[in-house]
């Protein structure tokens, strides 16, 4: 991996996975690298998932009910498993996201007048 | 039901199904298959570890990561078994050692009595300014028994050894006499049936209660056994209850089989005490209730005795005192905590031992495992898991070591106990109580060491196994990567051997100790004299006993084999003693002394093989009804006659106003126990002997060839006179022996713990030799290439091994001079520094470490050169 790229690219905070594997799923189920891919994709590649890390994610969801897994037939016409929200993985979407954006707006607050203040 | 498996059985066809995809899509965009497939496995990440995560969340962690480690580290012991094999018994020696004593110490020591609230328990002792007695007079114990509720639930005991049954199937057992309330008082009640306390009980006489275990061996548990007759030294009783089972009285060294109203002492004794006011042989226990005070007991309790008609020197100065009687009554208590608690403590030496060995095994094991450790670091083990891993598997071995000793100390006692069963080295049956019994305490002692030891040692290698500088050590498995631990490994060596020295020296000292015991000049020749005991039981008055007594001391003289043949009351090294005043007539200023006395008949002297210093010895002729008469023993004579001439001296004996001749000195003998000095003794004849002798009548034999025991002629003799006798002969050598067991069992038993520290320590250095002569090949390698010479290269690694080993020794011994300072009361006729014992245990340990060290010293000069270089 070059340093190009590694500049490019912004690593995952912790915790945020569950919150784009909710969202993403919030278009219907898919399977595993769907998701992966999806993430990348409407991140315009700048959000890096390692895709590997994305099964615990997966499992960690499933273990609190917010998805669940099912097995189905891919594009390819392959047997693979998909993953779906449930119901209360729908409400905890709006929970996570409505936090999000308080903490975006926060963050965001905070940065901003130290740029401003630090000009002379 | 665990949803973890079904969610995780698709995972593996999950991710291939998506690597596959991936690769998929990159051979889409252009990609060589190769390559897409490469740049899809590099994204995806490290396989394996996303499952392990993943099978993380459905996992219990703690647990799981337990189990994990377990299997791991079962496997890793697998694959090394010798290692695993001399871990375990090394820690199973040690633990089981501890566990051994441990056991005792909590019989002994810890075990309360099996009844409700025994804090509650006292015993009341009589003490005055001469003395402190555990016994009261049965009128005695009445003034404070009737005293009722002043006094806490008062009651008495008394133990008694029985003829339980008739004929051939007749035992010998133990009784407790006892008082009213004793079964209200302990909260004991039958388990059915009923006891005998309150109405009906103890007053209507010939009842009797048996306990669980007497009802089980000798009535199978039938419900029959309530109202049947049963008959206790010849007279009948009535079987009305049985005790619940684990209790068996009051004390450890007297398991009671059989219950027996107080009153009826009369009928087991055929002599009455209860209105003996001068006996004392009543025991006196109390339960204190909440709210009473003991030192108001005991105040009530003294003013009640003083009311009670006492003799001139207990007037006033008689006091009762409360004694805690929460543990069951013991006297082996007070004659084996010390011995008990040196064992504890050489046991425990010996573990450390057995720990330092196990340290050694495991450091070495972590040396080699370096390469394994920092593979595991790299993959992003974390530094705990590592932890956690090593101590894991030092927790396995201390575990299984644990199992085993729980299982060596059962069979180590047992062989122990069965030892000393089987060569009557006990005067008294091995009380059950001290029967190894792996109960709660035992187990948990166990497992609490076994625990204790696998932390320690797992712990300190593993904590430097974290500290691994893994681009070196990934490198190359060359010595060069690797901690060194030759100079922590040779201090563990070193401490090996001081503790093991130690715990030689301490063994040595005992042994030597017991075997000057054994030289001790007693003052007569035991071996070939038998000392035999009839129980009379109640059927024989004192002058039948008398005739039976003469009759059968001719038929002993007449026997092919027997030398000479006696009479005495009391025989040497008996358990009872007879004590009277003794006074030089005719001095005013001569107080009365108490001294020791045995009444003889003639021909003891000579029989025993006492030397007869001056005078003569007793004749037939010294008769109840002429001139009393006494010989002295040498240390009487010197004192009471220093200048003069002892023999024809008047004094007087026994209590008596008629005064007795001396008649002779006899030489000194040791007349109850090897350690004491030879006590002031007097002898007086038989038919002069004052007061209740006749039952206590001991005959001595001594036959001519002691290598052929002739005491089961003796006890035919006295069958063919009356067959129902009880009748116990013993050599005197063994009675001896009996008296010394306590010294004989601590040399035998250090020597033995000090023979395995000895042993583990020689494989702790032959161990840590061999792995350092392996590290070292490639060295040895060079210094044969470049021309040293094999014999030179022996002695460069045997030297350099045997320097910590001559540091631990060297401390060891500066350690033993300290620390043998507690010992000194356990020696005899030696000094704690005794300089043949200590260079003794030196070479002893000398040469077996040094044997230990050579064998693989000979083998790493047995290398050869070009092997070893291609090596490296």
């Amino acid at each position: 991996m070059s340093t190009k790229e590694q500049e490019k690219r912004i690593e995952l905070l912790q915790g945020t996975l569950d919150l784009l594997i909710l969202r993403t799923l919030q278009l219907g189920p898919m399977h595993g690298h769907a998701v992966a891919k999806a993430i990348e994709f409407r991140s315009n590649d700048v959000l890096q998932v390692e895709q590997g890390s994305l099964y615990p994610a997966l499992h960690r969801l499933i273990k609190r009910g917010w998805i669940s897994a099912a097995e189905g037939i891919s594009e390819n016409n392959r047997k693979a498993k998909f993953y779906g929200l449930t119901a209360k993985g729908r409400r905890q979407l709006v929970l996570e996201t409505s936090k999000w954006d308080k903490l975006a707006v926060a963050i965001a607050q905070i940065l901003k007048p130290t740029g401003q203040e630090g000009q002379p | 039901m665990n949803p973890r498996k079904p969610m995780l059985e698709g995972l593996e066809d999950d991710i291939r199904f998506h690597i596959e995809s991936e690769t998929q899509d990159n051979i889409d965009r252009g990609m060589p298959p190769e390559e897409a497939r490469r740049a899809a496995r590099l994204k995806f990440g490290n396989v394996a570890r996303v499952m392990e995560e993943t099978r993380e969340v459905w996992s219990v962690p703690w647990i799981e990561r337990r189990l994990q480690d377990v299997r791991f580290g079962f496997r890793m012991l697998l694959k090394h078994p010798s290692f695993a094999i001399a871990a375990v018994l090394s820690l199973a020696l040690g633990i089981g050692a501890n566990t051994a004593v441990f056991s005792l110490v909590d019989a002994l020591l810890l075990q309360r009595l099996p009844v409700r609230h025994p804090e509650q328990l006292f015993s009341l002792v009589r003490v005055t300014p001469q003395e402190r007695g555990e016994s009261f007079s049965y009128p005695n114990f009445l003034a404070l028994s009737q005293n009722g509720q002043k006094l806490g639930e008062i009651f008495g005991y008394a133990y008694r050894t029985v003829r339980l049954g008739t004929g051939p199937q007749s035992e010998n057992a133990f009784a407790q006499l006892v008082s009213d309330r004793y079964f209200t008082a302990l909260a004991k009640n039958a388990a059915s049936g009923r006891d005998l306390d309150g109405p009906g009980g103890e007053a209507s006489g010939a009842d009797v209660v048996i306990s669980d275990r007497y009802w089980q061996r000798q009535f199978a548990r039938s419900p029959k056994a309530l109202g049947s007759t049963l008959a206790l030294n010849g007279s009948a009783f009535t079987i009305v209850g049985v005790m619940p089972a684990g209790f068996s009285g009051v004390s450890i060294d007297y398991a009671a089989d059989i219950w027996v109203p107080i009153t009826r002492q009369p009928k087991l004794d055929g002599n009455s005490l209860l209105s003996a006011s001068g006996t004392n042989w009543v025991r006196v226990m109390t339960r204190v209730p909440p709210g009473l005070s003991d030192g108001a007991i005991s105040a009530e309790a003294t003013a009640l005795i003083q009311r009670q008609p006492l003799s001139p020197g207990q007037k006033g100065e008689l006091r009762v005192e409360l004694e805690n009687a929460a543990r069951p009554d013991s006297g082996l208590r007070h004659a084996l905590t010390s011995p008990l608690m040196l064992l504890f403590a050489t046991v425990g030496l010996l573990l450390l031992v057995a720990c330092v060995n196990v340290a050694h095994l495991f450091e070495a094991r972590a040396a080699a495992r370096h390469h394994e450790f920092s593979v595991r670091l790299a993959i992003g083990a974390g530094r705990n898991r590592l932890l956690s891993q090593l101590v894991t598997e030092s927790l396995m071995v201390s575990s299984a070591g644990g199992a085993l000793a729980v299982f060596i100390a059962w069979a180590a006692t047992r062989a122990l106990t069965n030892y000393i069963s089987g060569h009557s080295l006990l005067a008294i049956p091995l009380p059950e109580g001290l029967r190894f019994h792996p109960n709660l305490h035992v187990l948990v002692f166990a497992a609490f060491v076994a625990v204790v030891v696998g932390v320690i040692v797992g712990l300190s290698p593993a904590i430097r196994a974290g500290d691994v500088d893994l681009r070196m050590a990934l490198k190359s498995s060359a010595p060069s990567a690797r901690p060194n631990p030759r100079s922590r490994r040779s201090w563990l060596l070193t401490t090996q051997m001081t503790v093991s020295l130690l715990l030689l020296i301490v063994a040595g000292l005992l042994i030597r100790s017991f075997q000057k015991l054994n030289e001790v000049d007693l003052g007569f020749s035991p071996s070939g004299v038998v000392q035999l005991q009839v129980d009379w039981g109640t059927l024989y008055t004192d002058s039948q006993i008398r005739q039976f007594a003469d009759r059968l001391l001719e038929q002993f003289r007449s026997l092919p084999g027997v030398s000479s043949a006696s009479m005495a009351v009391p025989g040497v090294f008996s358990h009872s003693t007879w004590q009277s005043t003794f006074q030089l007539q005719g001095k005013s200023s001569a107080q009365p002394v108490v001294v020791d006395v045995t009444a003889g008949a003639p021909g003891f002297f000579q029989t025993l093989g006492i030397p007869l210093l001056r005078g003569r010895d007793f004749s037939p002729l010294d008769t109840r009804n002429t001139e009393r008469v006494v010989i002295l023993s040498e240390t009487m004579a010197r004192t009471f006659f220093p200048t003069s001439d002892p023999i024809g001296q008047r004094v007087l004996v026994q209590g008596e106003t008629i005064p007795a001749e001396v008649i002779g000195v006899a030489s000194d003998i040791k007349l109850r126990s090897v350690l004491a000095s030879a006590p002031r003794l007097i002898y007086v004849p038989l038919t002069q002997a004052k007061g209740p002798v006749t039952r206590s009548i001991t005959w001595e034999v001594r036959s001519s060839s002691p290598s052929n025991p002739i005491g089961g002629v003796l006890v035919r003799q006295v069958h063919q006179i009356d067959p129902g006798l009880q009748v116990n002969a013993e050599p005197v050598v063994d009675t001896i022996a009996q008296s010394i067991l306590v010294q004989r069992l601590a040399a035998w038993l250090t020597g033995l713990f000090g023979l395995i520290g000895l042993l583990l320590a020689a494989v702790g250095a032959y161990g840590l030799l061999s792995y350092t002569v392996v590290q070292r090949v490639p060295e040895i390698g060079i210094r044969l290439a470049l021309g040293a010479v094999r014999r030179e290269v022996l002695w460069l690694i045997w030297r350099q091994a045997m320097q910590p080993i001559a540091a631990g020794m060297a401390l060891g011994l500066l350690l033993a001079t300290a620390a043998t300072r507690l010992l000194s009361s356990y020696l005899f006729g030696l000094s704690r520094t005794d300089p043949m014992t200590l260079a003794a245990c030196l070479l002893l340990m000398g040469v077996v470490a040094g044997v230990a060290c050579y064998l693989p010293a000979r083998r790493a000069a047995g290398v050869d050169p070009t092997t070893a270089l291609r090596f490296e």
